[in-house]
């Protein structure tokens, strides 16, 4: 088994908690990994020979130290990765997640940290979150890491703006009109269909659901101020 | 001289302008755009003064076409004073303009208009302070009582001044700057907005892209996002000096009616029946003046044209050219003016914003987003100046909105409407049309959305102040839009209309009537003249209903026609083909292929429709 089938076997496990579960331990991970299931138990073994596992009786599995940290290490790198695909370089949640999929075997734990410091560096914070509908369990299941945009929020919240992602169109009016980072802008009225009318500089300007979800912001206290 | 007014959108400006000038006002369009820009004449101590009004704009470094023209102007050079209109009560992010502005090295004073407002809010503002720090004129005026209004020219003539913002754009922007103008020559001016993505030479804006793409890859921010924010720190800089908040009374006095316009409840229902009886009254309006117009038009011109005793080519050329002029103005004056001024006062009122911002959530879906609503309302005035509106939204949305605003039954589709359906079967089947055409430009909608390509741009819209309406801002409006129906759709109205007469003095049209009777009797069951008057239909659409009578030889289609027929006729002009004007102007603004597509789209609809009528009409 090379590296990176070991790894993604370590983080698949960890992730979705598979020590413990006896007989089906199998079937589980094989609904997971998309093998059969003697495959799983063949790889098993031999990650059980190399020291990252036990198999126990009864079937269910439990990580040794070791494993634990490696795969640990492994989903640390997806997150951070795939966050900075989608914040950052406004790459589909899809599509990075599979890249991360990919690289987080070949990059170096010390790079993938420095990747990291960028993305909070700018303000980026990741977090995973919103397992809601529209979510599809495929090989990977997504781990959602956003940060949050006006569309959070509600009628009456003061928030700050913190940055801008990538996406189509509305960027330079956003900009003339006043809403750049730190500015801060008030949530004048949210429609049930999503659009928003927020209050910035004294003006009052409507924003569709899109583009309201492309403002990164950060709520502040409430205040009487603005 | 020459003097030019620029500003935000919804700052003054424009009533400024009528006060200052006189008659004669000139609205002229920017070379080869239909930018509109107002041009009229001061005089002032005996010296005449040439003062132009930009159209509103949030600044000049956007890439709509408004922003576009302004900033192409400016650059031009010859200028010899800006008046700089600034809004007192968001004086901060009209500063934004101001400092942009100041770059461009033009002598300039700025007025701060609507101060009487500001001042009700608790805005107080230091205006001498103002004027020391940006070290330029400033006029604080109250533009609808006319206060200081008269002060504004003198002040350009005398005292216009060049200022420096010295706004700090960072070590790597003027690094930027410097070597741009070092390897180039350009100007700091061209290097700034050559690092923002804009100019024209090659040269300098291949190096500029290297280095903006250097800043931006050291600052996570594109250089045009650097400037900005810092221009708006300028300005609240400023803004935080001169203005001192006395916190009494700082909600807007608009603030409670619209908070009720903005709301699902009661905003939506508002919403509807504001649309709902505008269309109700251009309908009485206009019905009423049409005929009035027609029959004068018919006794004090048509009839003693055929007393002249021309020979029977020219009686039938001098016929086809009056009755076009006739339909274009018992359509133009009673529908589409009327409509116009309607909408106009929807506009000014600042209503048509929140109006937008309400159908946002509907308009995504069928593909386009809240601001396409003003165009598709435009659309039931006439289609022509509905068409050139949607120059403001993307691609995608150009595309979707050119099929829909196409199928918006406009003024002269509403006397087809009114004119056979209401009149012969009632004013039920009217409406059936009315809906059977809404929910078609659903439907189609939503076809689009999945088909259209192009990616989907949001809206971003600034709400308009509500104001009271004023009687000249209103008319003028109303003007606007009525030019491009005047300018674009009556030429061609006239050209065709005698095009065809032409055709039908050399039995042209008798021919084809001929070759397409069965196709009508037996798929539409409508009598053979109908296809002629459906084609006089593609001309302009109020024709079908004029040729028709004139072809079934009275007035009173009732009698010579079943209901169903009156019925099916009238659903297949109003689907089938827009009017030769706006696939004109479909083919100007979209080109051939978008206006080939729509053209073909409405007119299977038309066929399909009127056919399948047919067939429910034999069951029943």
């Amino acid at each position: 088994m090379d590296q990176s089938d070991r790894e993604d076997y370590l983080e698949a496990v960890i992730m979705h908690s598979a020590e413990g579960r006896g007989a089906e331990t199998l079937n589980f991970l094989s609904g997971l990994m998309d093998r059969d299931a003697d495959q799983i138990g063949a790889d098993l073994r031999v990650l059980e020979k190399e020291g990252d596992l036990v198999i126990e009786e009864g079937g269910s599995i439990s990580l040794t130290e070791e494993g634990r940290s490696t795969g640990e290490s492994v989903l640390k790198k997806h997150r951070i990765l795939e966050c900075f695909f989608t914040e950052m370089l406004g790459m589909d949640p899809d599509t990075a997640s599979k890249e991360a999929c990919e690289i987080e075997h070949a990059a170096s734990e010390a790079t993938v940290n420095k990747i990291g410091n960028l993305l909070s560096g700018s303000g980026v914070r990741c977090r995973g979150r919103r397992h809601g509908p529209g979510f599809v369990e495929t090989h990977f299941p997504k781990k959602e890491c956003r940060f949050d945009v006006i569309d959070d929020f509600s009628e009456g919240d003061i928030l700050k703006v913190v940055g801008m992602r990538h996406g189509p169109g509305g960027g330079r009016r956003l900009i003339d009109l006043g809403i750049i980072p730190g500015e801060e802008i008030r949530i004048v009225r949210r429609l049930p269909g999503r659009s928003v009318l927020v209050s910035v500089k004294g003006s009052e300007v409507a924003i569709s659901p899109e583009i309201a979800g492309r403002v990164v912001v950060e709520k502040l206290p409430d205040t009487d101020s603005l | 001289m020459k003097f030019a007014l620029i500003g935000n959108p919804n700052v003054g400006k424009s009533l400024i302008f009528n006060q200052l000038t006189g008659i004669g006002v000139e609205i002229s369009n920017f070379p080869g755009t239909t930018v509109d820009m107002l041009s009229g004449n001061v005089c002032y101590q005996k010296e005449r003064l040439e003062l132009i009004d930009f159209p509103g704009i949030y600044s000049l470094e956007g890439s709509t076409e408004e922003e576009e023209q302004v900033r192409a102007y400016l650059r031009k050079n010859d200028i010899d004073a800006l008046i700089v209109v600034l809004d007192a009560t968001k004086l901060e992010r009209n500063l934004y303009l101001l400092i942009q502005a100041a770059e461009y090295k033009i002598p300039l004073i700025n007025v701060v208009n609507i101060a009487d407002e500001a001042e009700k809010s608790g805005i107080i503002i230091d205006y001498e302070k103002l004027s020391s720090i940006l070290g330029c004129k400033v006029i604080p005026t109250v533009a609808v009582a006319g206060k200081n209004i008269d002060r504004i020219i003198p002040a350009a003539m005398q005292d216009a001044v060049v200022i420096d913002p010295g706004v700090p754009y960072g070590k790597h922007i003027e690094a930027g700057v410097r070597s741009l103008v070092k390897i180039t020559g350009c100007s700091r001016m061209d290097a700034l907005l050559a690092l923002q993505g804009i100019g024209e030479d090659k040269d300098l804006m291949e190096a500029a892209e290297t280095i903006a793409s250097e800043i931006e890859e050291d600052h996570q921010m594109s250089p045009h996002q650097i400037i900005a924010t810092n221009r708006h720190n300028e300005a609240d800089r400023i803004a935080s000096e001169v203005i001192e908040s006395d916190g009494a009374g700082s909600k807007r006095l608009s603030f409670d009616i619209d908070s009720l316009l903005t709301r699902v409840i009661p905003g939506v229902p508002i919403l509807a029946a504001v649309l709902f009886f505008t269309l109700l009254a251009v309908f009485i309006i206009g019905s009423f003046l049409e005929e009035t117009i027609v029959g004068l038009f018919e006794v004090y011109i048509i009839e003693p044209m055929y007393s002249l005793g021309l020979s029977p080519f020219w009686e039938k050329m001098a016929f086809s050219f009056l009755i076009a002029v006739e339909a274009g103005l018992g359509i133009a004056f009673p529908f589409v003016f009327t409509f116009y001024i309607l909408v106009s006062i929807l506009e000014d009122s600042g209503y048509m914003t929140r109006g937008a911002f309400l159908a946002d959530r509907a308009m995504h879906r069928i593909g386009m987003h809240g601001q396409a609503l003003i165009p598709m309302i435009l659309g039931f005035g006439c289609n022509v100046p509905a068409i050139m509106s949607i120059r403001q939204l993307s691609k995608r949305e150009r595309i979707i909105a050119s099929f829909l605003i196409t199928m918006v039954p406009c003024s002269a589709r509403t006397v087809i409407i009114a004119g056979i359906v209401a009149v012969f079967i009632g004013i039920t089947a009217a409406f059936s049309i009315y809906l059977l055409v809404f929910v078609l430009i659903i439907l189609t909608g939503l076809v689009l959305t999945r088909f259209a390509p192009g990616e989907r741009y949001g809206m971003i819209l600034e709400m308009a102040p509500l104001r009271k309406p004023r009687a000249d801002q209103t008319l003028k409006r109303a003007w606007l839009h009525m030019k491009e129906f005047l300018f674009i759709a009556m030429p061609l109205l006239l050209v065709s209309s005698v095009f065809l007469g032409m055709l039908d003095y050399y039995g042209i049209l008798a021919e084809f009537q001929r070759l397409f009777a069965p196709f009508m009797e037996q798929v539409l069951g409508l009598p053979d003249y109908a296809s002629t008057a459906l084609i006089f239909g593609i001309f302009r659409k109020e024709m079908a209903f004029e040729t028709l009578a004139v072809l079934a030889g009275t007035a009173d289609l009732g009698a010579v026609m079943a209901a169903s027929q009156l019925y099916i006729f009238a659903v297949v002009s109003v689907l089938f083909v827009p009017c030769i004007s706006t696939i004109a102007v479909l083919y100007r603004e979209m080109g051939l292929k978008i206006a080939a597509m729509v053209s073909l789209y409405t007119l299977s609809l038309g066929m399909i429709f009127g056919a399948l009528l047919n067939a429910i009409f034999k069951i029943l």
